[in-house]
């Protein structure tokens, strides 16, 4: 054999061995190029504007070939080896499907919740998300100014779709804290980028009554009213089994939640579990650190498929709207005790007012532990512990000693009682009706705590 | 709906990849190091403004993307390595095994080459490039192509065990016919 005869071998064996490129790679591989022609575009622009006033000198700038690229190759293929096959694989996330409905892609006032779904699995609007989102720092001087960058947040810039010639981006910022991802996580925005600039698409949604963002952070790009996704359309309804579902009306109100929030910090004690998906959306339950032993403790939000979250409103979860339940005692509850977000809803029981968890669940239930005591406004039961019932004293007890602020008459700080907390004793507590359950998907009991009830405290931060 | 360039990115990568990863890890002495070149390359190729409307042009750009930067990348490596090395004052440390695997013993008699020779081997003998083109891909002259090549092939048919291949006056190697002709300077854009 010579050593054409391996080379050529060696060439046809490696060949044959090899896999066709993965849609993972070839995703990243699409994304960079479109980052880098983008930029590429930019720095000629300026280029040309710069040179157009010296006479012409400037010229070569938008001819000359990019140093980086190879030489001009011959035409032809020269090769000899196997040819590959193509083997186009499924890329559930990234191509475009045929559109459920072929109408022309326009917002409604209101779309039907089958609709909506349908077109979450179809969208008709075109746009593709990466299954992973790719970091794009390198093009924020596309969005901000270079003093802005120099003295603004730290921005996170990823590359996370595109739809026709545009390329889609999320900007988010640094987390003032990190101990509740919903409460201090900030906004995320989206951005398109074409060869015309940077775009801020602030009414994602399909539906017109749904909320748009009141503001965007770039100085650089123009307020897009007009592009939305149909992959970006909440259901009106969010249906997680046995009958039980989320409301979106109130989630879809919050302008300044359009995009979402930054997921949780990988290094986060929160843990998203996924519990329904709608099309590219997900449902997932928000696990945050409970401080009383035996519950677990969270909140629903929904993904994005460009990985943001939107929490799922107070208002829009089953149960947690204490001042509507009617009680069997004939007791009126309904008094809203303060202003403030925090009095409106009821919150879980296993963690401290600060937190934004809507519910706890019990390691394991006891139901001679609990009585029926009411209905809520939609005609779900409503249950209380009865005397006794430990999982109360350990909450109220957690809920009085944690309470604490500052006496701003002395300057002091004052705890328990002294600090405004309601209840002295879990009777007290229990007479209040202050820990309640309201069953969840799958029979689980949520359980929560009405808004007087959680610990006093001087102010969130 | 995707863009000229985005549907020929993909169409390169979808029908060619596995003759590009077989190209790179010739080119590259390694298998392990191939589809990363080849990412590489194909962001190189498409990332310029582009100068070619085929796959099969397309595909001869992201060929000679990879011998360049196989080239570059050595290099670098090879700095790396020197410094690291004084640094530490250390014994060098083997050069990566290449794990057994299709054409292995091609594979490493090449990784033996410089990455010069391993590259001016494979454009010339099995890309068919002439001696100027290789020249240009390689930014060498084209007598250093010239002699990398004699050297590269001498140095393969010993440690395979070949025959080598008989000089020829110009080059010292025997070549195939071009077969074909260069871009004129204006065309396919």
């Amino acid at each position: 054999m010579n050593l054409d005869q391996m080379l050529n071998g060696a060439r046809d064996e490696i060949a044959q061995a090899t896999a066709p490129i993965d849609d993972r790679t070839l995703t990243r591989v699409r994304g960079t190029v479109r980052r880098a022609r983008i930029q590429r575009h930019t720095f000629e622009s300026v280029g040309a504007a710069a040179c157009a006033g010296v006479l012409g000198l400037g010229a070569w700038t938008l001819t000359s070939s990019d140093s980086s690229t190879p030489v001009d190759p011959a035409t032809g293929s020269t090769t000899t080896g196997p040819t590959g096959t193509p083997s186009p694989t499924a890329e559930p996330t990234a191509e475009p499907t045929t559109a459920a409905d072929d109408g022309p892609a326009v917002r409604a006032d209101e779309i039907d919740d089958a609709t909506v779904l349908a077109r979450l699995s179809a969208p008709r609007t075109g746009e593709r998300w990466f299954d992973e989102a790719m970091d794009a720092s390198d093009a924020l001087d596309a969005l901000f100014t270079p003093d802005e960058l120099a003295n603004g947040p730290e921005y996170r810039l990823t590359l996370v779709g595109d739809r026709e010639a545009s390329a889609i981006y999320a900007l988010s910022f640094p987390a003032a804290q990190t101990d509740d991802s919903v409460l201090w996580a900030p906004r995320v925005e989206l951005y398109e980028i074409d060869e015309d600039g940077p775009r801020a698409i602030v009414c994602p949604s399909a539906r017109t009554t749904d909320a748009c963002a009141s503001e965007f952070s770039s100085s650089k790009a123009a307020e897009d009213r007009d592009t939305f996704y149909d992959t970006l359309t909440l259901p009106a309804s969010l249906a997680l089994g046995d009958g039980w579902a989320l409301s979106t009306d109130a989630t879809r109100a919050e302008a300044d939640r359009v995009g979402g929030v930054a997921l949780p910090a990988a290094d986060s004690p929160e843990h998203l579990e996924v519990v329904a998906a709608f099309g590219p959306l997900t449902v997932a339950r928000r696990d945050v650190v409970s401080d009383v032993d035996g519950l677990r403790s969270s909140s629903y939000v929904v993904t994005t498929p460009f990985g943001s979250m939107i929490p799922v409103a107070d208002a829009d979860v089953p149960g947690l709207d204490y001042l509507d339940i009617t009680w069997d005692d004939g007791v009126d509850r309904s008094t809203r005790v303060a202003d403030g977000d925090w009095a409106n809803y009821a919150q879980a029981p296993a963690v401290g007012t600060c937190s934004t968890a809507q519910f706890s669940v019990e390691s394991s239930h006891d139901a001679t532990a609990w009585r029926t005591a009411g209905r809520t406004a939609d005609g779900r039961d409503v249950v209380v512990p009865v005397a006794g019932n430990p999982l109360a004293a350990a909450v109220h007890d957690w809920q009085l000693s944690h309470s604490g602020t500052i006496d701003e008459k002395t300057g002091e700080t004052v705890t328990g009682l002294d600090a405004g907390y309601r209840f002295a004793t879990t009777e007290e507590f229990l007479a209040a009706q202050s820990l309640y359950g309201v069953q969840g998907p799958g029979g689980e009991w949520h359980l929560h705590l009405r808004p007087e009830a959680t610990n006093v405290v001087y102010e969130c931060a | 709906m995707a863009r000229p360039w985005e549907q020929l990115l993909d169409q390169v990568a979808r029908e060619r990849w596995p003759r590009l990863v077989a190209h790179a890890a010739l080119v590259a002495g390694s298998t392990s190091e191939a589809p990363d070149l080849v990412q590489e390359a194909l962001i190189a190729t498409f990332r310029g403004r582009a100068r070619f409307t085929t796959v099969e042009q397309a595909e001869a750009y992201v060929r000679r993307a990879i011998a360049s930067r196989a080239v570059d990348e050595a290099r670098r490596r090879r700095r790396e390595r020197l410094v690291a090395l004084r640094a530490a004052a250390q014994p060098a440390p083997p050069d990566t095994v290449e794990p057994p695997g299709p054409g292995r013993d091609v594979v490493r008699a090449l990784a033996l080459l410089a990455p010069r020779e391993r590259a001016c081997v494979v454009l010339r003998q099995m890309e068919d490039l002439s001696v100027a083109e290789t020249a240009s891909v390689l930014n060498l002259s084209e007598g250093a192509v010239k002699r990398y090549t004699a050297d590269g092939l001498a140095k393969l048919a010993e440690t395979l065990g070949t025959h080598p291949h008989t000089a020829t006056d110009d080059e010292r190697v025997p070549v195939r016919p071009s077969p074909t002709p260069r871009i004129a300077p204006g065309g396919a854009r």
